[in-house]
């Protein structure tokens, strides 16, 4: 018999090298998802944390693909990597390597959510002994593996092959690591043409960023595609902070801006949350140009009124005092404000105030009635209630969202 | 509360809480209490499945009777809430 007839021997020495070389486990499933064998001694734990991560969906969902290699993730950071088999005399099977973390980091992640959580010692130290016991590999090792697999399993050249990568988040698939490096050059120039649609302050940058946030995760020093990923919008915070800058918006309020959304960035879990809160931030600085423009229309009467606003939103702020203030009657300076601005003195106070609310809410731990009370908005009811109307949701929904809360 | 039969399927058990209206809640008998409907909380239990005492010596508490009806098939034996 030849080695090219050889698939369960090939299959059994990659099981050999799989769990010797990584201290990965091996699994063989039925094309309906029913467990056949694997050499896990926590079998019952991991075959659950494998359906818990949509990774047992995903794999049946294949079963009529050709053989090729797909990574699975979850929230936990868990990696698996799996191809069908399908020889002849040989029932149709997929298995799955695994499963591994991409680094040690995100086991810190779980032992903070853990502390926040109403369980007992003991069973933290459970679970967290369990989680430690799993080896680490990086993605490109699990690159490597998934050629290796697909090359004993098919016995085919695995130069330009292709890998499935399985996003639980969006159940989305993309593809990665194909032969394509990246091209920086072409990257470079989408970052500068979204930067300039920043600096002048146009909305319409959609298409750039829809070519942007396919732009490979690679090359960000990153162990994980969401830490590279992270990496890489932080860095465009600070650019976009920049960029802002040079349209007008003053350095504090750039600075701010940025520093909420760094914030921001750091708390999310996922790729799809970042894509988003990428897309959130240019819209804000944007929208922070366009205004600061605005403002260079208007009087200087009008803009020291502005720039008055936001140095004392701490303070109560009246149209009487305002007016006196800026050396003019309440009747001038409103009617004034209002045909400069075309937004009512009281609203713009308000709106200024509901914007500081959102940096609050976003960046300190300050207690809903504390950024109430802070903002001049009186009682916790009354705040909640304007900023809902204003931003389609409650404070605490958005602290919520702010915090990267969606999981749970 | 009811209480699991111990060959019970994790899995289908699992599928089953997915498609409960109603918060389903896991308590351990040492103290714990684990939301079924929360990620992490389902992760935990799924850990928990390798310690057949911790398992077997928990009860399942369901918010909604329907939802009660739709895990029938798991229970062993029921007590009256506490």
């Amino acid at each position: 018999m030849s080695v090219q007839d050889c698939v369960e021997e090939r299959l059994l020495v990659y099981l050999g090298i799989a769990y010797h070389g990584y201290g990965l486990w091996t699994w063989y499933f039925s094309e309906e998802g029913e467990l056949y064998y694997t050499n896990c001694p926590h079998e019952k734990e991991l075959q659950t944390f494998f359906y818990l991560g949509k990774c047992l969906d995903y794999a049946v969902s294949q079963k009529d693909q050709p053989e090729i290699p797909f990574l699975m993730s979850d929230s936990l950071g868990l990696v698996w990597l799996g191809e069908y088999v399908a020889h002849p005399g040989m029932e149709r099977r997929f298995m799955v390597v695994g499963p591994a973390f991409q680094d040690r980091s995100s086991i810190f992640g779980i032992s903070d959510e853990l502390a926040r959580m109403n369980i007992t010692q003991n069973l933290q130290r459970e679970y967290l002994g369990m989680l430690r016991e799993l080896p680490v590999v990086s993605l490109q090792q699990f690159h490597s593996l998934a050629k290796s697999l697909h090359y004993v399993n098919c016995f085919v050249d695995t130069g330009n092959l292709e890998i499935k990568l399985q996003n639980f988040e969006t159940d989305k698939e993309r593809k990665v690591w194909g032969s394509k490096p990246v091209d920086y050059e072409q990257a470079n120039h989408r970052e500068k043409m979204l930067l300039q649609f920043v600096r002048d302050g146009n909305p319409g940058y959609g298409d750039v960023f829809d070519i942007f946030s396919r732009f490979e995760e690679e090359g960000y020093h990153g162990q994980s595609p969401v830490r590279n990923v992270k990496n890489r919008t932080l860095i465009f915070a600070d650019q976009c902070a920049h960029a802002a800058m040079d349209g007008g918006v003053p350095v504090n309020t750039a600075k701010e801006i940025e520093k909420e959304f760094i914030g921001r960035i750091e708390r999310q879990r996922t790729v799809t949350a970042l894509t988003n809160l990428c897309r959130e931030m240019i819209d804000t600085f944007i929208s922070q140009v366009a205004r600061h423009q605005t403002d260079m229309e208007m009087s200087k009467t009008v803009r020291e009124c502005c720039t008055y606003i936001k140095s004392h939103l701490s303070e109560p702020l009246t149209l009487k005092g305002l007016a006196r203030q800026m050396g003019y009657t309440e009747y001038y300076l409103t009617r004034k404000f209002q045909k400069e601005t075309g937004t009512k003195l009281l609203d713009y106070i308000k709106e200024t105030r509901l914007d500081y609310a959102r940096i609050l809410l976003s960046t300190t731990n300050l207690s809903i009635q504390q950024i109430s009370e802070k903002l001049q908005f009186g009682t916790r009811n009354y705040f909640t209630r304007i900023f809902k109307e204003y931003m389609g949701i409650s404070p605490m929904e958005y602290r919520r969202r702010a915090w990267g809360g969606q999981e749970e | 509360m009811i209480k699991f039969r111990e060959d019970v399927n994790l899995i289908q058990f699992l599928r089953e809480v997915e498609l409960c209206d109603g918060e389903v809640e896991f308590y351990s008998g040492q103290g714990d209490i684990l939301n079924l409907k929360s990620v992490l909380s389902r992760y935990l239990f799924a850990a928990l499945t390798g310690k057949k005492n911790l398992l077997s010596g928990g009860w399942i508490r369901c918010e909604k009777p329907e939802d009660r009806k739709r895990l029938d098939q798991f229970i062993k034996e029921e007590k009256e809430d506490e």
